[in-house]
């Protein structure tokens, strides 16, 4: 399935640009059920570098399971200002 | 610090006393709060002769660890009508520490019917006529500065304070003089403006060092912290590349970012206005401008930033995401050029850029002028500026306008304006909101840091208390809330740096007690003061409108919010 995802800010430059290019909207095809972790693992992502996963507008923990079509923002962690 | 200087206004005098026993554990606003407690009848009218302005460095102010020199200014609030502590980074506390000064308690009123000066240095403490009475806080710092040379911190008041607006706070000074360090809410600046005080120059030049009770082990510990600064990915990297600003595309996210006058929770143009947008512009256009900036002396969480037009000539120094959310998102203006220029004249009046963004946000609701027209929005400020009628009432914040408007959706509580995150998107912030002693407050505790559902009720009470605990406990040590992010679970080490510098024996857990305690000292003012758990209140429209997109509302009920400070 595919699901769009958006990195902010700092993790811009944590994925291989040449992979990915200059785009906003990333999408990506992952296993049916993949979790949060899943998707990590595929963009090469580590886990400690992410502070907030929103799907579709909401936040989610690391247990949700990814439908087709999800889209997905990742932040590194933040406090309030 | 050794000694409490009283400026008493009515009388003209400067006296230094010792610092009682019950205070010496005490530091910023937990020592502003207890003095308050201690001092001012709750009853009393905030612009009248009985309250009092206390500044106060917190515990850790003058030492080498990162991020500890801000300063706390305390009062009663014209504004909630209750008790009140704003706090901001800039040179003020640093300097007033080098002094030896726990706190400065100015008391009365000046019947001269000219404004006046503190000055304050090793030598003598005196009042002086202000020359720069009447003038905006640029032109008053440039003044200043020529007069009592570039190594003296200044706090300043702008017209809005001397004129009693409630939407005005006290400023005070940055490493390279910009007088735009606020201590913005809760009208403080009308406090120290009815009493005749236009501004605080303190000179620390020829003060002795600061004293440490083990300097070395202070130094190894604060070695170590600092470190963990740097590598913790909030402190170490978004913030001080993006700023405050990066929690824009955060809130926009979590639809809690407020937009048309909190009726939306995302706006279409946050990608012109976020962290991201705002570096990217900030690179392009160099010459003044800077994505990194210490307010304090030694921070190395260097959060802050200098905002250049497009010749490189700076606007403002620092666009934060508080304004690109209440003078950006939630008037429909994305467009950072414009946000700063609002910011600019807003810091120049010597006015909250929460207060009077939610203001104008109001009428903007209203139809008065256009959401998005930032033309419009800066003569709504000239109007401020000029003391007209109009000016007369967006210069008392969000709820007088609102209900002269007759705005049904006024974004307040205790009579102060929420900050940039709507309470149906983070609703543990709208706990807070609801139960602070400062009326709708988020450097009071804010829970968007936390690992959970933001939308789900239920969490939300034991999340919003202990933010509030750690907020109070960052607020009395005089450090940054950001260092928390980081050093938020370390806590003793914490408890240990404070033993290293003045002797203080507790451990993390003392900390976070007295702070619990300090809580309480201020929710006992309130109530004295006619603010009980009637006031602890979101208003009607956020639990009943919900917001487009995730159709949340304000659901924490009554008897929830009631368990927070049980």
């Amino acid at each position: 399935m595919k699901i769009h995802v958006s990195l902010h800010d700092t993790l811009k430059s944590k994925i291989n640009p040449k992979t990915y290019g200059d785009k906003d909207v990333i999408y990506i095809i992952i296993n049916p059920d993949s979790s949060v972790n899943d998707l990590l693992k595929a963009l090469r992502l580590s886990p400690k570098l992410i502070g907030l996963v929103i799907v579709n507008g909401r936040q989610v923990g690391p247990d949700y399971q990814f439908s087709d079509q999800d889209r997905v923002d990742l932040f590194s962690p933040l406090a309030g200002g | 610090m050794d000694k409490i200087i009283r400026l008493n206004l009515t009388d003209g005098t400067v006296s230094e006393e010792q610092v009682a026993e019950k205070y010496k554990k005490l530091g910023g606003r937990a020592l502003t709060s207890q003095i308050l407690s201690d001092e001012v009848d709750p009853a009393c009218e905030p612009l009248g002769r009985h309250n009092k302005l206390i500044f106060a460095p917190g515990l850790l102010g003058g030492s080498y660890m990162s991020s500890s020199s801000r300063l706390s200014v305390g009062g009663k609030s014209p504004l909630t009508g209750g008790i009140k502590e704003a706090n901001a980074g800039g040179t003020a506390a640093l300097a007033l520490s080098k002094l030896g000064i726990k706190a400065l308690i100015i008391e009365g009123e000046s019947k001269l019917g000219y404004s006046q000066y503190l000055y304050m240095s090793s030598d003598k403490m005196e009042l002086r006529p202000a020359e720069t009475a009447g003038l905006g806080v640029y032109e008053s710092a440039k003044l200043l500065f020529k007069q009592y040379g570039e190594k003296v911190s200044l706090l300043l008041i702008g017209p809005a304070g001397e004129r009693g607006y409630t939407s005005s706070g006290i400023t005070n000074t940055d490493p390279q003089g910009r007088p735009s360090r606020f201590c913005g809410r809760g009208g403080l600046g009308a406090v120290m403006g009815v009493k005749g005080l236009k501004a605080i120059i303190v000179d620390p030049s020829g003060s002795q060092g600061i004293q440490y009770h083990d300097r070395k082990a202070f130094l190894e510990l604060n070695k170590e912290l600092i470190k963990m600064l740097k590598e913790n990915p909030a402190t170490g990297e978004t913030y001080p590349k993006y700023g405050t600003a990066a929690m824009a595309s955060r809130t926009n996210a979590l639809n809690a970012l407020p937009t048309r006058n909190f009726s939306q929770g995302s706006f279409e143009y946050t990608d012109k206005i976020d962290g991201d947008y705002l570096y990217k512009v900030i690179q392009e256009r160099e010459g003044d401008g800077s994505s990194t900036h210490a307010c304090m002396p030694g921070c190395v969480i260097k959060c802050s930033n200098i905002f250049a037009d497009i010749d490189g000539r700076e606007i403002v120094g620092p666009v934060e995401y508080e304004t690109i959310g209440l003078m950006g998102s939630n008037l429909a203006i994305g467009n950072l050029d414009d946000i700063a220029r609002l910011n600019y004249i807003c810091n120049d009046l010597g006015i909250d850029t929460i207060e009077t963004g939610a203001a104008i946000g109001v009428v903007m609701d209203q139809g008065l002028i256009p959401f998005g027209d930032a033309a419009a929005a800066i003569d709504l400020l000239s109007e401020i500026g000029n003391d007209t009628v109009l000016g007369k009432v967006l210069g008392q914040g969000a709820q007088v306008t609102g209900r002269v408007f007759g705005c049904r959706r006024v974004p307040v509580v205790k009579g102060q304006a929420m900050a940039a995150y709507d309470p149906r998107g983070v609703k543990g912030l709208g706990v807070t909101y609801a139960t602070s002693p400062m009326g709708a407050d988020h450097t009071a505790g804010n829970t968007i840091r936390a690992q959970i559902d933001h939308t789900d009720p239920s969490h939300q009470v034991e999340t919003s208390r202990k933010a509030q605990a750690m907020a109070m406990t960052a607020d009395s040590m005089g450090l940054c809330v950001f260092v928390m992010a980081a050093l938020g679970t370390h806590l003793d080490k914490l408890a240990q740096l404070l033993k290293y510098y003045n002797g203080t024996k507790k451990c993390g857990q003392d900390l976070l007690d007295a702070s619990v305690n300090a809580l309480k000292v201020e929710r006992y003012f309130n109530l004295r003061a006619g603010l009980g758990s009637a006031h602890d209140r979101i208003p009607e429209f956020m639990q009943d409108e919900p917001l487009p997109v995730t159709n949340q509302t304000f659901d924490v009920s009554t008897e929830q919010l009631k368990q927070v400070h049980q």
